[in-house]
């Protein structure tokens, strides 16, 4: 907030907090290239364990399982939080509003080991069997309430006479929403979408609880091998995920770039 | 919006409402029936089992079955106290801590020019994209004894042999910090940003110090959010699961990850959720405070 | 030398023989009759009964809270009274939703979708009455260049200024040939310059389409400027209608007089009456002859004694003494340029505000602070309220 000009010591800040938090991950990505399997020592630049990697048909498997439930899980995770958003802040009071919100907020900071007991509980109580569909639904369940905080922002500082315009002019309340709200929204709910996406990507504890045999994700083929220690082809793998993730962070950013320029100046 | 209200828009907020209410909030009954129950070598594997089918008698047999039992173990047995307080209290440091660096970092982003604000923002987004379990696991090869941390001090002789960083109680706060610094840094910097900068100006004006003014305006005024990043961090990281089993040591308790070896390794399911339980009572009252901050933080956006 | 005729009539009190509302028989564009609406235990609008015909720049005229909002919201169909009738050409509007009715709004932040342009924005309302292609275009330009903004059309609201915002939300509200145009605030986020531009513009924009005009407004220079007619709103109810200058020259209420620029109320009791005027005691002056209000009055009553700080007339040193006058101390002096605006203290009772306008350079320097001063009014430059 001050006034005061970006200074040595704000510079000195940025520094330090940008390289403890980019300097580990540059390390796993500089000793994927390495060519020893002794990590520690830097023996020369390969790819070989890129290389390898289209042939480890287990992880490919769980590469290609975990991306179909991200798609699944986000999509529904997509409508089910923008409708959560609009009910939170169009529908002016109804029945249950309170609980609406609790059921939203809660499960954002509620550790994720409650959420992948109770959910396993669930499904274990009405006799679903555990594999696919029921991480689905797991991911789509707290994804929910991240697309609908971020949807719900966008919302409430859209000014509510755009859609009032919208009816004075001969739209009906439903009208009014698909010409106007939405597509000022797009752009949130897009961003929520992709969060959703990545949630369902990363998680590794809730889908633990709730995959069956069959469905094992990539986040827990990583954990079980991470866990015996670190080798240089899950660094590969770990630095495939990252520039996936940077590639789409910058693609992304790029086409929001015009709509959020927009935003900064009105 | 017309105050008439129709059936078709009560859909909207129907379809949502059902989803939540049957995947996160009947669960949590489930977890206390099971809570109650008592751990058998069989699939399922608890007693009793509720079968409907098998009659009246039956279930009111089983729900005789139903007892205390387990958080009687809980609070006998030391171990499981422990981990929740030595969960507490790690994930605790690790807030005041990202407390002490999300400040200077927030008030450094603000400061940026309008022009490079947006990428200094999305350089502190961009890890919370990458995977949560890549950034713990990064720092396994830089704590372990031959890493390269312990490699880098050994060339410089600070130390003259390798220092035990990974499996201990340091690497577990350190792993928490680095991997909640986004969660923390962004609401800081939206309550930050948004004060109007001659407000700092007129503490200083009317004879503060700049450190003053920061006490007497900045802090009070940036609060909410303060409080809301702190929750943000705390809540999560007490149950935090990843980075205690990959970074703490075998000695190390937290309560997330005792319940995963309850449920996980000993397949005991009635003791796991009587864990839960007990983590979720502590957690209650900070997750009612977070929800107050945050309602507050919604209507003052408005 | 030659005096000039005036050319135009800016100001709406130059069309002196437009006054529909004097015709007795002749029915209203609008009828309100015993508007009420309440939110929980607060009655935002409270029995509003008002008649606004075809062809009237009619102003809503009050503090924040004080239900003309709410009003013309009810008009537009974004909310809808809890008892009473909305009548537009005779038909109830109640009930029919927003985009069924012949009315249109210019919103306070003009509410321009900022993902079309200014063409689109325009267009929208058009649109939904599924016109024709060219039909529309046509009407655009038009439209377009009635609030001259020809050029413009591919332009996003947000590369806009102020002003060409304000002109594209009206263009977009005449689209579609309301019956009524209720406009909200409309000058309330436009800079002084641009308002007093704006104001004009307005006024020949509905003196060419005839369309009513409803403004809602808590700023009085521009209901008195813009408007044929005002209703001064306070606390859900209409306290006064009529046009400016029978609102500001002759207030019914203490409310009203006080709420229209500018003006000392002194409490005051009836002493005499006789045809045409009566006498109070009044603290200061003693006895004070005033023009008969409206209303009979008997010799006892209290009353307030209204007079604006303009009409009071100040002269250096103890004058003349008589009726109407009192010697004062000046207490405080506001040199404004054109004008300067006194305080004045009178032995006993109350301060008074005395404005003079600066005619002479020399004037402002006549009257010093401390210095004595007589202050005097005619008859007819004050008035008796009685409520």
């Amino acid at each position: 907030m001050s006034r005061r000009r970006f200074g040595a010591w704000d510079a000195t800040v940025l520094s330090l907090v940008f390289a403890f938090l980019y300097i580990p991950i540059l390390i796993v990505v500089l000793f994927s290239f390495n060519a020893s399997r002794l990590v520690t020592v830097w023996a020369g630049f390969s790819t070989r364990w890129y290389a390898a990697l289209p042939g480890n048909g287990p992880l490919m498997e769980a590469a290609f399982i975990t991306l179909r439930i991200g798609l699944a899980s986000a999509l529904a995770a997509t409508l089910l939080g923008t409708l959560a958003a609009i009910s939170l802040t169009r529908l002016g009071p109804f029945r249950f509003k309170g609980l609406l919100a609790g059921m939203v907020y809660a499960p954002l900071v509620m550790p994720e080991i409650i959420t992948g007991l109770s959910l396993l509980l669930l499904f274990v109580a009405i006799g679903l069997d555990r594999g696919f569909w029921t991480i689905v639904l797991a991911h789509a369940t707290f994804s929910t309430c991240f697309v609908a905080v971020v949807v719900q922002a966008r919302l409430v500082t859209l000014d509510r006479s755009l859609e009032e315009a919208a009816r004075d002019l001969g739209c009906t309340a439903p009208m009014a929403f698909i010409k106007v709200t939405l597509p000022l929204i797009s752009t949130s709910v897009l961003a929520g979408f992709l969060l959703a996406l990545t949630l369902s990507l990363d998680d590794l504890v809730i889908a633990s609880f709730v995959s069956g045999p069959g469905a094992t994700t990539l986040p827990m083929r990583i954990y079980g091998q991470a866990r015996l220690g670190v080798t240089p082809e899950i660094n590969a793998i770990c630095s495939v995920l990252i520039g996936l993730v940077t590639v789409g962070v910058i693609a992304a950013s790029l086409l929001v770039k015009r709509d959020l320029g927009r935003q900064l100046r009105s | 919006m017309t105050r008439r209200g129709s059936w078709k828009r009560a859909l909207v907020p129907a379809l949502p409402m059902l989803w939540l209410g049957a995947l996160f909030l009947a669960p949590f009954a489930i977890i206390v029936r099971m809570s109650l129950s008592t751990a058998a070598t069989a699939q399922p594997p608890y007693r009793p089992v509720f079968d409907l089918a098998a009659g009246w008698d039956r279930l009111r047999g089983d729900l005789g079955a139903l007892d205390l039992a387990n958080f009687a173990t809980l609070f006998g047995d030391s171990l499981y106290v422990a981990s929740l307080w030595s969960s507490l209290k790690l994930a605790g440091l690790a807030t005041v801590i990202l407390l002490l660096i999300g400040y200077p970092l927030a008030l450094a982003l603000s400061r940026l020019p309008p022009r490079w604000k947006p990428l200094g923002l999305a350089l502190v987004i961009l890890p919370f994209w990458t995977s949560f379990l890549i950034r713990v696991y990064a720092w396994i090869g830089i704590l372990r004894p031959e890493g390269y941390l312990n490699t880098a001090l050994l060339w410089l002789s600070v130390v003259d042999e390798p220092v035990a960083f990974l499996n201990t109680d340091f690497a577990i706060v350190l792993g928490l910090v680095y991997a909640y610094l986004p969660f923390m840094a962004l609401p800081l910097f939206a309550a930050v940003d948004r004060l109007d900068p001659s407000l700092m100006e007129a503490a200083q004006d009317l004879g503060a110090p700049r450190w003053k003014a920061f006490w007497l305006v900045m802090l009070p005024l940036s609060l909410p959010g303060a409080v809301a990043g702190a929750l943000l961090v705390f809540i999560p990281a007490v149950g935090e699961v990843v980075v205690p089993d990959l970074l703490g040591g075998s000695d190390t308790l937290m309560i997330g990850r005792t319940l995963w070896s309850e449920f996980f390794s000993n397949r005991d399911w009635p003791l796991a959720s009587a864990l839960a339980i007990m983590l979720l009572a502590a957690l209650l009252p900070p997750i009612l405070i977070y929800r107050a901050v945050e309602a507050r933080r919604w209507e003052t956006a408005r | 030398m030659t005096i000039p005729a005036a050319t135009r009539s800016v100001s709406r009190a130059g069309r002196a023989a437009f006054a529909p509302w004097l015709e007795p028989g002749r029915q209203p564009l609008i009828r309100l009759d015993g508007v009420t609406r309440d939110f929980g235990q607060v009655r935002a609008v409270d029995g509003v009964t008002l008649d606004i015909h075809a062809g009237e720049i009619f102003c809503l005229l009050g503090p924040s809270g004080c239900g003309k909002t709410t009003l013309m919201r009810m008009l537009a169909g974004f909310d809808d009274p809890d008892r009473g009738r909305i009548l537009l050409d005779g038909a109830d509007l109640v009930g029919q939703p927003p985009h069924l009715r012949p009315v249109n709004m210019m919103f306070q932040s003009y509410a321009l979708f900022p993902h079309l342009s200014v063409a689109d924005n325009v267009a929208f309302g058009l649109r939904q009455q599924r016109l024709g292609r060219g039909d529309i275009a046509d009407r655009v330009a038009r439209l377009l260049a009635l609030v001259e903004l020809t050029g413009l059309e591919r332009r996003k609201p947000d590369a806009l200024s102020g002003g060409q915002k304000q002109r594209v939300a009206l263009a977009r509200a005449l689209a579609r040939q309301p019956k009524v145009l209720l406009l909200d605030e409309p000058l309330g986020a436009l800079d002084r310059r641009t308002r007093e531009r704006t104001q004009f513009e307005l006024m020949a924009i509905q003196r060419e389409l005839g369309t009513t005009f409803l403004v809602v407004t808590h700023d009085q220079d521009e209901a008195m400027v813009l408007a044929d007619r005002i209703a001064v709103m306070e606390a859900g109810k209409v306290i006064q209608v009529g046009p400016p200058r029978s609102v500001y020259e002759e207030p019914q209420s203490r409310a009203v007089a006080s709420f229209l620029g500018d003006i000392n109320l002194i409490e005051a009791r009836v002493t005499q009456v006789a045809p045409g005027s009566v006498v109070l005691a009044c603290p200061g002056f003693g006895a004070v002859e005033v023009a008969a209000p409206n209303e009979p009055v008997e010799p006892g009553r209290a009353v307030a004694l209204a007079i604006r700080p303009e009409k009071l007339r100040l002269t250096p040193g103890e004058g003349l003494q008589g009726p109407n006058r009192a010697l004062c101390r000046v207490t405080d002096i506001g040199y404004r340029g054109d004008g300067t605006l006194y305080s004045v203290a009178m032995e006993e009772g109350p301060v008074l505000r005395v404005s003079q306008i600066n005619a002479d350079r020399e004037m402002s320097q006549a009257i010093g602070l401390d210095d004595v001063v007589t202050i005097a009014f005619s008859p007819t430059a004050a008035l008796v309220l009685t409520r």
